[in-house]
């Protein structure tokens, strides 16, 4: 599970933040909407004003996400990134773009 | 600070270092394994902010003093605890400008950890980064090159245990060689944007990891039932549960013992003195007040060491993630359940670590309804109302006594969701902070921290019980005892403030008693206990302390009365050092006004109500 720029076309724009949010939407989908259990990796951030926040906890492009749980009012979202678990609401989970793989 | 080239560590100098992690990287646990679990709490001028400052020395000998800062993910300050930690790491707080860092980061989560460790170089500071919990890593079949860290990231790293002593060993050991190479004046690392930060961070780990092992299998597993959508609330109750009911049956043995000590101790002080003003003095006013309050040591202790399990098993943050969807409904966030329960202990640790939220106007709510939780200082006043007029009566595998606890507990949590929701509904309505929030891989609590813990609580509440509630004791023994007259208590200065209060509290069912103590007990909940022991060793009969207070209430109180009792102290806000740390926290006699005014106002009506409502039945 190396981290590898060229097999990963979204961290090569990481230099360019504003970019990151004009994926193809074809290409990429909010983590809210992944189906618990698979898994996905981090392609971008959508501008909702989340990103900054989701970058500290460890968020990043090409870091690998699965969706754990759904918490009991199905608000609250249980995410696996990489080795560690973070509870995240629906709309933060808005803000991460991811695409399967 | 020095002159170039000046070392951390001059000769004969206390070296002061700071510990600096993402919250859940194990500081604490290091902390603790290293100075013995043995600190004083800090505050820093003017901020006060709760750090923990202790000392240990290294294996060639060289003396350090350790701090333990709030936890932080970055150098981005979303809290204003995280505001603080910030602010002492650069040097800005006076008095506790630290030579040099260590930063503590999760071995299990070196690409998320890395890049604060990445943004801390940023401050120019000397600092040795410790890769903790290296034998979970292990387990997991994660195999890390410690040195392909140290290569990258161009400063001294060390693998560590914190919870092993051998951990520790090696630990201290190349701090000692690197303590005398670092160089005092560091040239800070350049500022750049997260982005590439986390990149070089993913760098790092994907060089040092040899072998990858995928995500823990029993946290996994474990999770899918505790954060199963039903199964996970239902757990989450039972534990509480459990809890309410280990407080009242695990520390039943040790409280008799403690009751029996000081009910052979006043006999024995009343043998050895004349009968006098000294001997009531002593027997009725010190050992009947301090010995009440006393013999909840061992149930606040349960309290405390349950809530920490909670907390350094990883199961907290589990708990928060499953009640964000009721906290919403108030008006709150899963996060704030973290100060709530913290609340189950102390208001006061409740209302600090409420610094950790990021809205303001959240922070302020959590601030205010924390004094609802029911903190360990009632239970000296719910057991005792609990076992005078509760009886034992089994209730499947429980008992009502236990059963009683927990609905006054429940009645807590209630009013603090229901005053949350119209607070946030209205005067301070506002935006909604984020959850984002790590859920950390499960672990069993160490004994060394369970330990240092309950060390810590014990001898706040003895010399509490020392200080404040022998002071007040013997203020109030004065006040009931004089003058003296045929009347007893009734005719003294007590009795006189108590009258005056009775008027008021007559309606909601309380006595001259309850009103005496009431007085003293503004300062502390559990004083109110030691007020009723000295008050009713007064009022009469000397077998009063070595027969216990509990069935004293028995007999002179009637049932609504004592349920009314019970209700006034879900609510009144009976307790100076909570009133002062609020007002500390809010920066607002406004607000803190607000909060004791609801409190009591709550408090009067809901013992007024249970008193009519329970007369209704009983007569």
């Amino acid at each position: 599970m190396t981290f590898d720029d060229a097999a990963d076309p979204a961290a090569l724009q990481t230099e360019q933040p504003e970019a990151s949010s004009s994926l193809t939407p074809a290409a990429s989908a909010p983590l809210s909407a992944l189906a618990p259990g698979a898994t996905a990796r981090v392609a971008g951030f959508a501008a909702n004003g989340f990103e900054a926040s989701l970058r500290e906890i460890g968020f990043a492009e090409g870091d690998e996400v699965e969706v754990m749980r759904r918490g009991p009012y199905g608000d609250v979202i249980a995410v696996r990134l990489e080795r560690a678990l973070v509870a995240v609401r629906r709309a933060e989970a808005d803000g991460v773009l991811v695409v399967s793989g | 600070m020095a002159a170039d080239g000046a070392k951390v560590a001059a000769a004969g100098r206390t070296v002061r270092l700071a510990l600096v992690g993402a919250p859940n990287s194990g500081k604490t646990t290091l902390f603790n394994g290293l100075t013995g679990g043995r600190a004083k709490v800090g505050n820093y001028a003017g901020v006060t902010v709760e750090s923990r400052v202790g000392r240990f020395a290294t294996t060639a000998g060289r003396a350090v003093e350790l701090i333990d800062l709030p936890g932080v993910y970055g150098l981005t300050a979303r809290s204003s605890d995280e505001a603080v930690t910030i602010e002492a790491l650069k040097g800005g707080l006076d008095g506790a400008e630290p030579d040099a860092l260590i930063v503590v980061i999760d071995a299990c989560c070196l690409r998320t950890h890395l890049q604060s460790a990445l943004q801390l170089k940023t401050l120019g500071r000397p600092m040795v980064v410790a890769v903790n919990m290296m034998d979970l890593a292990e387990r997991d079949g994660l195999e890390l090159d410690v040195a392909a860290i140290e290569a990258r990231l161009g400063v001294p790293v060390v693998a560590v245990t914190a919870t092993r002593s051998r951990g520790r060993a090696a630990f201290l050991d190349r701090l000692d060689s690197e303590l005398s190479r670092l160089d005092a004046a560091t040239a800070p690392a350049e500022v750049r944007p997260l982005p590439q930060l986390q990149k070089e961070a993913r760098a790092i780990a994907s060089a040092a990891t040899v072998r990858e092992a995928p995500f823990n299998k029993a946290t996994r597993a474990v999770d899918a039932v505790v954060l199963h959508p039903v199964a996970g609330p239902a757990i989450f109750f039972a534990i509480l549960f459990v809890i309410f009911q280990a407080v009242f049956a695990w520390a039943a043995p040790a409280m008799d013992g403690i009751e029996g000590a000081f009910g052979a101790l006043g006999d024995a002080v009343a043998a050895a003195t004349p009968d006098g003003w000294l001997r009531s003095l002593i027997v009725d006013g010190a050992i009947a007040g301090v010995g009440s309050v006393l013999v909840f040591l061992p149930q606040i202790l349960i309290m405390f060491a349950a809530l920490y399990a909670l907390e350094a098993s990883g199961y907290m943050a589990r708990a928060a993630y499953l009640a964000d969807g009721l906290m919403r409904k108030a008006g709150l966030n899963g996060r704030a359940l973290i100060p709530l329960l913290s609340g189950f202990a102390c208001a006061i640790p409740g209302m600090m670590a409420a610094r950790t939220m990021s809205e303001e106007r959240d922070r302020l709510t959590t601030i205010l309804v924390t004094p609802l939780m029911t903190c360990s200082a009632r239970l000296p006043v719910y057991t005792l109302m609990i076992a005078a007029f509760i009886p034992a009566t089994p209730v499947g595998p429980f008992n009502l006594q236990g059963i009683v606890l927990f609905a006054l507990f429940l009645s807590g949590i209630l009013s603090a969701l229901i005053v949350a929701a119209i607070l946030r509904r209205t005067s301070l309505a506002g935006p909604e902070q984020p959850l984002l929030m790590e859920m950390p891989t499960y672990k069993l609590p160490t004994v060394r921290d369970l330990l240092a813990t309950l060390w810590d609580r014990a001898g706040a509440f003895v010399k509490r019980a020392g200080g404040l509630i022998f002071a007040t004791s013997v203020l109030l023994w004065f006040l009931a005892s004089y003058p003296a007259s045929d009347d007893g208590v009734r005719g003294s200065f007590a009795g006189m403030i108590g009258r005056v209060l009775e008027p008021v509290l007559r309606p909601i069912g309380f006595n001259l008693e309850i009103a005496i103590a009431l007085v003293p007990g503004m300062a502390a909940r559990e004083v109110a206990v030691a007020s009723l022991g000295t008050v009713y060793a007064l009022s009469g009969d000397d077998d009063a302390v070595a027969a216990g207070l509990t069935d004293v209430l028995a007999s002179a109180w009637e049932l609504p009365t004592a349920l009314a009792f019970l209700a006034w102290y879900v609510f009144a806000p009976m307790c100076f050092a909570t009133i002062a740390v609020a007002r500390r926290e809010t920066q607002s006699w406004k607000w803190t006004g607000f909060m004791v005014g609801y409190l009591f106002v709550a408090a009067y009506v809901a013992a007024g109500a249970t008193y009519w409502i329970a007369r209704a039945f009983v007569a």
